[in-house]
């Protein structure tokens, strides 16, 4: 388990590579909104 | 009034000790001594409740939804990114798809729960292709998320 990254790990390692505003970037920024609204969903779930 | 304090934990209730089975009860052969007993099982179980290990999962969604909206923010002003300490070395996406919320959620919620295991596993599915495509480590595999 050790070395390996959950979600916000990997998201984070790809946003310190990439410059703001490139493709990737903004690809990343796109999958954390997603993942934000997942989880307040299943927290709405969950309470 | 006597405030009923049990396993060290001073309750929010008072005077449970005072009630009598009523007139109904009685004619059921109900004693006053049941009656009595009956309130402090409610205290015990209020006890329970209070410390509920489900509240921990809970607290663990909470923090890393802080952690997944801190770096959103982060990225979105183009401030200097740092990722605040996880609550959990194993990511909420994972551990819906693992079925790591189930005991959480009530039966009759049980529908909503399995659309969003749907979109949970989607998402990380994308990530893991995204990052992988980057040339980046996978995602944690095998591990199962242990709610509790």
């Amino acid at each position: 388990m050790e070395g390996e990254l959950n979600e916000n790990m990997l998201l984070f390692e790809i946003a310190k590579r990439e410059r703001p505003g490139s493709k990737d970037y903004i690809r990343t920024l796109k999958f954390l909104h997603k993942k934000m609204e997942l989880e307040k969903r299943l927290l709405e779930l969950i309470e | 009034m006597r405030v009923l304090n049990i396993a060290g934990d001073k309750l929010p209730f008072k005077g449970f000790a005072h009630r009598v089975s009523s007139p109904e009860e009685r004619r059921r052969g109900k004693r006053v001594k049941d009656a009595v007993r009956k309130p402090i099982s409610l205290a015990r179980t209020m006890v329970r409740r209070i410390r509920s290990p489900k509240g921990k999962t809970r607290e663990r969604v909470r923090g890393t939804l802080l952690q997944t909206e801190a770096l959103w923010r982060a990225m979105h002003s183009h401030h200097p990114l740092e990722l605040p300490e996880s609550p959990h070395p194993i990511g909420t996406l994972h551990a819906l798809e693992t079925g790591g919320f189930d005991h959480l959620v009530p039966k009759k919620r049980m529908p909503a729960l399995a659309g969003l295991k749907k979109e949970a596993a989607g998402l990380r599915r994308e990530i893991r292709e995204f990052a992988e495509s980057l040339g980046i480590e996978p995602l944690l595999e095998g591990a199962a998320w242990k709610g509790n």
